[in-house]
């Protein structure tokens, strides 16, 4: 008899053992839900909140381009005017083959350019607008040799993403490049994005029939972009 | 004849593109007497090909700026860093100074006349504060739509090296035409020296109709300071502002019609529609921002119109469900021939057309001759 009165009470024991164990389970669980909403999950290694964030810096990038295939006027092989006192006017916006009326030079203002309507183009590749200036190192008449060679520039705005402003941030007239060293304005907002970050520069040359045969030197132009205020 | 060979050539030796790049592009900071501070920039070059970039710092405050790179290497799509230390003087003008940080791509150089380099100019710029009291601020009034709130925020900026306190602020909304609406007083405005306060309130939509408004602000601290701005309370609605007033006999006819938005969010399909003696002539269609300003052009194709008649008609603008009208008068004049028209070139085209023709009748007259004649031979 002790012995199956032994065993009733390990029984009662043993359910009692289960009863109390799924009662504290179910009261812990109830409790976790409870911090969960109170904001205390994070201690329970639950997630605080639905959603997850992911930070990153973007950096500001000042930068210009020049792209390949687009860096190259090429005006050819040119023929001065033979009248005394006389120049020919040779703008990288004719074309080939195009006769400067005021010249008197043969051809396209006496070149033989080939790829010609060609301009400069310059690209903003950074993430922020750019003012975008341009200077020479050297004169017309030290590139040409003649007193009265001059040297002219302007910009228009890209067909293809045009990203300069508006047309007063432009040079839309030929500018003459007058002094060494000195930053002239090619672009005064020259904006950032794939579909809107493009101008093009554009050359102008004046050529007298006393510019020299045989001799030139080089002149080095630098666009440089500068950070807007 | 002279010839002159000169190789007018814009080129690079490297067909590549010319690119530089610097991160960050500038640095700003209040001036504090004696400090030294080092300062450093990434250059990036997104060449396939290494580059060799010259470093140069000028500029009011390049003297007091020290550094040892001159010259940096950097690799090919890729970027490298360098720095440079700012030794803060005594005393520096008040406002705003700067050095300029310039970066040339050293591959300048060009297969004919002229070479190029392309270069970014980072900066530092340095804000001394300017004697005593002095402020700079911007006011905010953001454009709505009738039945809106109208809020504004007026930032103020203590520049000087002395507080501002108790200063007051007034402003003044009123219409562009120059109704007053409203006036609104801040007081007791305290301001420390190189530090920003915002003020911001709400004003009853109520008080505005659809127009634009203009808030005008006086800040009174022993100097007054003003600022302006202009807003717009909009309304869901076209105007139609200017139209061609007159048709072309016997030709088609464009009509322009300026339009303006008057609605504080973007219009989409927009057309106008010209309505003469019964008949429907429409435009294509256009977006319109807010608060912009566009053209339409009608072209009216109506053949029964007579030189100098005066025609009654309706423009009419079209967007969503709505719809613009307003009633004109259109004078039928003879289109105007334009200076660059040239009849010489089209009596040449002329003569050269009838030419054509008459040698391919004679050509096509001379082989049935031909066939005829071998005919009567066999």
């Amino acid at each position: 008899m002790p012995e199956e009165q032994a065993n009733k009470t390990i029984i009662t024991l043993l359910l009692l053992t289960m009863v109390v164990t799924l009662s504290g389970t179910f009261i812990v669980l109830t409790r976790l839900g409870d911090m969960s909403s109170q904001g205390l999950g994070g201690i329970t290694g639950m997630a605080k909140s639905d959603i997850g964030y992911a930070k990153i810096f973007i950096a500001d990038v000042l930068a210009i381009d020049v792209p390949a295939n687009n860096d190259t006027i090429d005006f050819g092989n040119c023929t001065p005017p033979t009248t005394t006192n006389t120049n020919v006017t040779i703008s990288s916006e004719m074309t080939e083959g195009e006769v400067n009326a005021t010249g008197g030079g043969i051809g396209f203002g006496g070149c033989t350019g080939s790829n010609i309507p060609a301009a400069i183009v310059i690209l903003n590749t950074g993430n922020v607008p750019a003012i975008v200036n341009v200077s020479t190192d050297a004169l017309g008449p030290n590139v040409m040799t003649s007193t009265r060679a001059e040297i002219y520039y302007k910009t228009t705005n890209g067909a293809i993403n045009p990203g300069c402003g508006g047309a007063g941030d432009l040079v839309a007239n030929w500018d003459l490049f007058d002094a060494t060293g000195t930053d002239f304005r090619a672009c005064d907002n020259l904006t950032s994005g794939e579909s809107s970050n493009t101008f093009y520069f554009w050359i102008n040359l004046t050529l007298p029939n006393d510019a020299a045969t045989t001799s030139r030197s080089n002149a080095t132009l630098t666009f440089q972009a500068y950070n807007q205020p | 004849m002279k010839h002159l060979f000169l190789f007018f050539c814009i080129s690079l030796l490297i067909p590549a593109v010319i690119a530089v790049g610097i991160s960050p592009p500038q640095y700003k900071i209040e001036f504090k007497p004696g400090e030294v501070r080092t300062f450093s920039h990434t250059v990036l070059n997104s060449r396939d090909q290494p580059t060799t970039v010259r470093i140069n710092i000028t500029g009011g405050l390049a003297k007091y700026i020290t550094t040892d790179t001159e010259t940096l290497e950097v690799p090919a799509n890729g970027a490298k860093s360098f720095s440079y230390t700012w030794h803060a003087p005594d005393d520096l003008t008040p406002g705003w100074s700067k050095a300029n940080i310039r970066v040339l791509d050293g591959a300048a150089g060009g297969g004919g006349m002229f070479g190029i380099a392309v270069g970014v100019v980072g900066n530092l710029r340095v804000f001394r504060p300017y004697p005593e009291k002095y402020v700079e601020g911007v006011l905010i009034v953001p454009s709505v739509n009738e039945g809106e709130d109208v809020s504004y925020e007026a930032r103020l900026s203590s520049r000087g090296e002395d507080d501002i306190e108790d200063a007051n602020l007034e402003i003044v909304f009123q219409a562009v035409d120059g109704d007053k609406i409203t006036t609104v007083k801040h007081g007791n405005i305290d301001i420390p020296s190189m530090e920003e306060i915002k003020i911001q309130d709400v004003l009853d939509a109520d008080l505005f109709d659809s127009g634009m408004y203009i808030a005008m602000a006086k800040l009174d601290y022993d100097e007054v300071l003003y600022l302006n701005r202009t807003f717009n309370v909009g309304t869901y609605n076209v105007e139609i502002i200017n139209n061609t007033d007159t048709l072309y006999a016997g030709r088609i006819s464009p009509v322009q019609v300026d339009i303006r938005n008057l609605w504080n969010g973007e219009l989409t399909d927009v057309y106008a529609t010209v309505n003469i003696n019964g008949r429907l002539h429409q435009s294509h269609e256009k977006n319109l921002k807010k608060f912009a300003e566009d053209s339409l052009t009608v072209f009216v194709d109506d053949q029964t119109l007579i030189l100098g008649d005066v025609v009654k008609g309706t423009i009419a603008v079209h967007f969503a469900d709505k719809m613009v009208e307003k009633k004109v008068s259109f004078k039928v004049i003879d289109k105007p021939v334009p200076e660059t028209e040239e009849p010489e070139t089209s009596l040449i085209t002329t003569l050269a057309t009838s030419t054509t023709t008459y040698l391919i009748l004679a050509v096509i007259l001379l082989i049935i001759l031909n066939i005829v004649l071998l005919r009567k031979r066999k």
